[in-house]
Order: structure tokens, then sequence, then C-alpha cells
């Protein structure tokens, strides 16, 4: 009672913030250029494969009560395959916060605020974020407790209106051009689930380790649905060729609905208020990893003063991208390290652990 | 006679003290006590008479040092030194002025005890304890105060308290080294979790039933001598939120007001920044029909829609702050001139639009809706913040210092206990009173969050009806 301990729900709305973030406005259509019409089917299938690699990445974490990857990784990889590992993770996590931190501010920029620089956006949200880092990972906890059930239920509401427009004809023919462009969309709509690797770094701070497999996976199954409801919506909405022309296909559904007699005329004002919590709670899960990770490097007990220092380094990645092509391509790298990152390293966590445990035994 | 002179040279200066010799058949005896804090009669008819009684034993007890005999003294007692036997006595004075009980102007109730609390610790206990005479209920008085040494009651119900936290609270409370303590509020401010907080981590009631409802629930009674405010912790945010007739009146009722006070905290907080961010930032997102009232409204209105609306709010305030020191009658002015002057004229002049007068009022009404009084301050200032956010950036910068807000009260923590318990950490058991008070057989348990010794609160079983 008095030392605070994640307890599981929190777990799985912790998890389910780092994902759900700023890709939700545009998701529907980086999968819908690869995949076309049948986008719901790779997001639902790339869903259970991150769900594997979380059950894995759970399992080993179970295996080290109290402990992270920062602590068991030198100790399974080796020392200095660990502080490699641990090093692309920091890498890949203030390159991620800087992009997202971007994406967010750019999308604010074009849909709420036209005229402000975008730095003082920018500078906007890393303030509150990094308050909300500085009370630790409890109050990070606590705060995704509150704030996601809200939005993902204002978002659900909103979302039954466009099912008025919706033809379900239009999600079809399943698989038409075969497997094979399912495949190729893959790797793109995987991104869309980097995130869950939190639980690595965040799984020692639970009260019972032994539950974090299951409310990981209900977390990573909770974004599975929501995913593929957008994504579903938006091509029974759209079709599958338009929703490769807008770029925010989720934000263009909602524009649409049109409420009889209603008094709330544009519902997609009340959707960025629902998205500016996911964008914040994602870069705070971000933040707050990379500062833990430099921390603990760095031997210290506190992450606070890593995480106020981080803050020009995350600013300084977020202002560098001179237009969005930029801001694509950094994510892009971001992205592709983050997805090397979880889909090499929960297989090799559990091999390493099975095999040392085998020694062990024999030994 | 040595502790006569010890006495007299401690007292010196202080003209209301007296030490007189009354000589009463054979025996002398030398009475010493404050004037002030003894009525001149009492010791006329009671003590001098029962002296001269021989059949009379004394029923005051004996006391050994000066010290002693001082603070005796100082807290309104006779000391009484019987030369023949010497032996001191001292004897309870009675005569120190007290207000009697009387029913609390700041936490009224339409259903529910009516007595309220006054400055006196033992009236105060005394009101504790007659609602509640269980040998459980425990007090435990001690002096705070490094020169005032004002009375400090810990009230608890043993068996119900978590030792943990009660451990907690007295640790703060014994560790508290400060001149003199005025109020419990100086005791809250001492013993508070957060220094740089605008929420309050205690609660203050004046109501004796609703001390006991909360000693009941497994918290902490903390009763100041000379305060007529009661301490609670640890306190929750949805706390603030509650008043006693929740729990009197039949639970719909109490639900549905509880709802209407969550909703008018929530409209006064944000309610004008709302209209700032909407009028300056993104009038698009106004409904047309609305929007283009609103502008015919404000066409003439020469300022920004910031500077107008922290003129009007900044205006209530004042008012509010005004009414508040006045007299009554004077209260009554000052409702004129606010309502009269500052509203009606301000728009006919076209200073400001009549739309913003309707959201000014609207949100003071609104912030009178929560009924503790320090919540409802924290959330009236944190309006302003709001307001400049909305101003600067607009829906953006409202969203963001929601979510400040937010993260700021998740992380703060009364004695051990997260504020925003019971909401977060889910507690979905302790949800039945939070937002809505559930009906009576679904608050069987006292509060989850506290980890009460004493889970049960009633056993529904026994419940009968004659057929």
């Amino acid at each position: 009672m008095i030392k605070d301990k994640l307890t599981a729900p929190q777990i799985t709305v912790q998890l389910f913030a780092a994902i759900v973030g700023v890709g939700i406005l545009s998701l529907p259509e980086t999968v819908g250029n690869k995949a076309g019409v049948d986008s719901w089917i790779v997001i639902m299938v790339s869903g259970l494969v991150a769900m594997v690699a979380v059950s894995m990445m759970a399992y080993v974490g179970s295996r080290f009560p109290g402990k992270g990857i920062i602590e068991y990784g030198p100790f399974l990889f080796g020392r200095f395959l660990g502080l490699v590992t641990l090093l692309a993770f920091l890498v890949y996590f203030l390159m991620f916060v800087g992009t997202v931190v971007r994406i967010s501010a750019d999308v604010t920029k074009l849909f709420l605020l036209d005229q402000t620089p975008i730095e003082v956006v920018i500078i906007g949200m890393l303030s509150v974020s990094t308050y909300l880092i500085m009370h630790g990972v409890n109050a990070i906890a606590r705060f995704n407790e509150v704030i996601q059930p809200i939005a993902v239920l204002i978002l659900l509401l909103v979302l039954t209106q466009t099912v008025r427009d919706t033809d379900i004809g239009r999600l079809l023919p399943i698989m038409g051009d075969g497997i094979a462009p399912l495949l190729h969309a893959f790797p793109t709509t995987f991104f869309s689930y980097l995130g869950f690797e939190i639980l690595l770094f965040i799984q020692p701070f639970m009260e019972k380790p032994a539950l974090g497999q299951k409310s990981a996976l209900i977390g990573v199954a909770a974004t599975l649905f929501l995913y593929t409801l957008v994504t579903a919506l938006c091509l029974a909405v759209l079709g599958g060729h338009e929703v490769t022309l807008v770029e925010y296909p989720t934000l263009a559904i909602i524009k649409n609905i049109e409420v009889p007699g209603a008094f709330i005329e544009r519902l997609d004002s009340i959707m960025m208020m629902v998205w500016i919590p996911f964008a914040i709670t994602t870069i705070v899960m971000f933040h707050f990893c990379a500062s833990l990770i430099a921390s603990r490097l760095l031997k210290l007990q506190e992450h606070r003063v890593i995480a106020l220092l981080l803050v020009p380094i995350v600013f300084l990645i977020a202002v560098l991208p001179r237009n969005t092509l930029e801001v694509d391509e950094w994510s892009k790298w971001s992205s592709y390290l983050g997805f090397g990152l979880i889909i090499v390293i929960p297989p090799c966590l559990c091999l390493m652990y099975k095999w040392k445990a085998r020694r062990r035994a024999r030994a | 006679m040595n502790w006569e002179q010890e006495l007299a040279e401690q007292m010196s200066g202080s003209s209301d003290y007296v030490q007189q010799q009354l000589r009463i058949g054979e025996n002398v005896y030398t009475v010493c006590y404050l004037e002030c804090l003894v009525e001149a009669n009492y010791i006329q008819d009671e003590i001098v008479e029962k002296l001269a009684d021989p059949a009379c034993r004394f029923p005051f007890h004996t006391l050994e040092t000066t010290p002693e005999a001082i603070e005796a003294i100082l807290y309104g007692n006779l000391v009484i030194y019987s030369h023949a036997e010497q032996v001191l006595y001292v004897a309870n004075g009675t005569g120190m002025e007290t207000r009697n009980v009387q029913e609390s102007e700041n936490e009224s109730s339409l259903r529910g005890p009516r007595d309220g609390f006054v400055e006196s610790v033992s009236t105060n206990l005394s009101l504790i304890r007659r609602r509640y005479p269980d040998p459980e209920l425990k007090v435990d008085i001690r002096q705070i105060g490094r020169r005032t040494k004002t009375k400090v009651a810990l009230a608890y119900i043993n068996g119900i308290v978590n030792p943990v936290i009660l451990d907690e609270v007295k640790t703060r409370l014994s560790t508290m080294d400060i001149d003199g303590v005025m109020d419990s509020g100086t005791v809250e401010q001492w013993i508070e979790d957060s220094w740089y907080s605008p929420f309050p981590q205690t609660q203050y009631t004046e109501s004796p039933a609703r001390v006991l409802h909360m000693l009941l629930e497994g918290r902490i009674a903390i009763i100041v001598d000379g305060s007529p405010f009661v301490l609670i912790v640890p306190v929750t945010f949805s706390m603030l939120f509650q008043a006693p007739d929740d729990y009197y009146e039949r639970w719909m009722i109490g639900s549905a007001i509880r709802i209407i006070r969550i909703t008018g905290a929530s409209i006064a907080l944000i309610l004008p920044s709302l209209y700032i961010a909407l009028i300056s930032y993104h009038p698009g997102m106004i409904p047309t029909q609305l929007a283009l009232t609103i502008s015919a409204a404000r066409a003439e209105v020469p300022f920004p829609s910031f500077l107008e609306a922290v003129f009007m709010e900044a205006t209530l305030e004042m008012l509010r702050e005004a009414g508040l020191r006045l007299p009554k009658i004077m209260g009554q002015t000052i409702g004129i001139v606010g309502g009269l002057v500052i509203g009606q004229s301000a728009v006919e002049a076209g200073i400001v639009s009549p739309v913003l007068v309707i959201v000014v009022a609207i949100t003071a009404i609104s912030s009178f809706l929560v009924p503790a009084y320090n919540g409802a301050i924290a959330l009236r200032l944190l309006r302003f913040p709001l307001m400049l956010l909305a101003g600067s950036l607009g829906l953006f910068g409202l969203i963001l210092g929601i979510l400040a807000i937010l993260a700021h009260l998740v992380s703060l923590k009364s004695f051990g206990i997260n504020y925003f318990s019971p909401l977060v950490p889910y507690r979905p058991s302790d949800w039945k009173d939070m937002f809505v008070r559930a009906p009576l057989p679904y608050l069987r348990d006292r509060p989850e969050i506290l980890h009460p010794q004493d889970k049960k609160r009633m056993d529904l079983h026994k419940r009968k009806k004659g057929w």
C-alpha cells in the first residue's frame, strides 16, 4: 500500500497506451497502400505476431522477478552484447520519441494551430510529458488508467456514428489478390504495434510479475481490436482505393459524420481531443524507458535527472527534419530499428534463457 | 514556602495570577489560579464550601511537582495547597469561555445532525464520544506547539484503522515543531504530503456525525484545541465531492447530486478556457448557428476573448472574496453591484459580450457546487492557468493543461493512499461509493483502499422483515 507496485490492469493499460499513439490516424492509409481492402486481415495477423513476441518477453521477464532486461540482458547475452542491446534500445526509444513528438506536433499544427510555430507545440507536449515522467512509473500507470479508458470510450462513441456510412461490400473480396500483398504489407503494419517492448522495462515494477503475460496479452489484444475496428470502418466507409488518397483516413471518416439534429457539428474536434492524450502517453512511455536505460547504464538510482537531460535531445530529434518527407524517413528508420529489435530480441531471450537454464540444471 | 515562591516567580508579570490564603476553620489553604480562567463565584460557592465541610473528602487529585502545578493553573484549574496536610491538590476550575454547540454555518445540510464542533477540544471530543460509547474509540491527546502547547487529539477506532497509516500520522504529528498552533490548518499544512499542490490533502469538517462516519471507514480524525474544524486523514480526491447528506438521503438522490457536483466542478474548471479556445482559435468547431449568434454578440467588444474572460473571471473572484469578509447585510449590496453594475452595464457598454457573462455566471454557480471549500478554491484557481493556456495555444493548450492537472493529481498521495484512488489504481469494489452512492447493501464493505482491519460493515443476512 505504501510502496507502489504496478498492478496487472496497469500493465494492460500501459502497453495499450504505449502502442496506440499517433499512428491511429494514418494507420488505414499506410496499411491500405500495401494491402488494399485486406488491410484489416494484415492488422489482425501482425497483432497476433505481436502477441507471440510479447508473451515471449513476459515469459522471460517473469523468470526474473524484480529484474528487467536492463539487469538480465547482460546476464543472458553476455556483458558486451547486453550493452549493445540496451544501447540499441536507447537509441531506438529516443528516435521514436522524437519522431512521435514531431508527427503529433505536425498533426496538431495541421488541425488545431495552423499559425503557431512547431517548436512551441513540441515544447508544450514535452513539458507535460516530462512533468508526468518526473513522478515515476506508478504515477504514469495511474495517469494511463484514467486517461486511456476515457479516450477509448469517446473514440468508440464517435466511431459508432460512422457505421451509418459503411458498406460492408467495400471490404470484399477477401484476399482477392492472394496472400502475397499481405506478406508484403506485414512489416509496415507491424510498425503500428511498436510499443509493446516497453514490457521488458516495466515488468520488474510489477507487484506480481507472473501476471505480466496475461496483462500484456490483453493490452496487445485490445490494441488489435481497436486497430482492426478503425481500419475496417475506414475501408467500409471510404473503400480500398480512397483510403490511400487521404492522409488521415480516421479523421476523414469522422469528419464525414453528420449527426442529424445533434448540437455538436464537428466530431473531428472531439477526435483531436482524444488523440492528443494518445500521443502524449506514447511519448511518456518511451521517454520514461529511455531515461530508465540511461540512468541504469550510468548506475544512477533515479531516472529523473536523466529524463530531464534527455528532453533537449528529444527536442532536437523532433525539430531536425525539415519537412514531412524527412519526418517519414526518420520515422521509417526508427521503426526499422524497433522492428529489428522486437523481432530478434524476444526469441533470443527465450533461447538464451532456456540454454542457460539447461546448463545450470546439468551442472 | 519554596513552591509558593517558585510559582509566584514563574507567574510574575501576569497581573491575573492570584495566590491567596484562605483560613477555613483551623486549616489554612493557599489557592492559586488565573483570574481570567476561573469564575469568581466558583471559588466562593464550590471550593470554599467544600473545604469548609469536614465531612467532605477532597475529590481533587494531587500534584507532585511545580511544573505540573503551573500547567494546571495555565489550563484554567485551581491549585490548592493544604497547609495542614502539606499536600498540593488540583481542582477543575470552570469558567473557560467557550462557544455553545450550535449549527455549523459552513457545512449546512438539509438532512442530518445539526450540531457542529466548537473551539474546545474537550467539547468536540464529547460530541464524538457521545455518538460512539465504546472503549475501542481511542483518543490520543498530545501537546503540540513549542510555545502554545496546544492540545491536539487523535481519534481513531481501534480494530478498524490500519495501523500502518495510524503510525504514519502519529509520526508526523510527533515530529511537529512549531511555535504556535492557531488552527487545525497549521497542523494540516505541517503533516500534509505535498506542500506544492493546490489540492487539499486533508479534509476538514465541522460535523461530528461526519467525523464518526469517517472513523468507521477506517480514517483518523485530528482535533485541535481552539479550532472548530476537525481534520480527517487520509483523504482522496473523490471525497471532495461527497457530503454527509448523500448517505442520509436515499441512494438515487445522493448519487444524482454527486454527479451534479462533479459535472459542476468540471464546468467550473474548463468552461471559461473552452470559451476562449473556441472563440479565438477554433470558431469552426462551434455549430454554425451558435457561432453566428456569438459573433454577433461579440461584434462590439473591443477586447480579445482571452482578456475579456480574464477580466470577468477576476472580477467574479474579487466579488466573491469581498462578499466573504463583509457583514451579511452588506453582502446584498455586493450582489447588486456585481450583478447589475458589472454584469449588465458591462454588456450595455459593449465591453464584454453577453455570452461571456452567461459563461461566467455558469462558472460561478458550478464552482459553488463542490462541498469542500478548499477543494473548490483549488479548482477555481486552476481555471486561470487553464485560461492562459487556452488563450495561447487554444484547444491544444487546454488539453495539455487538463492532462498536466491530471498528472499532478495521480501523483499526489495522502498518507500513503493514492489521492486519485479508488479510481486508480483500479479498485472496482470501492467504486460503489465514488461517483455514485450505491444502495446500502452494496456498501457492505469498508473502503478497501484504506486496508481496514475489520472489513465488513454490515451483515445483510441478519436483515429480516416482519412478514
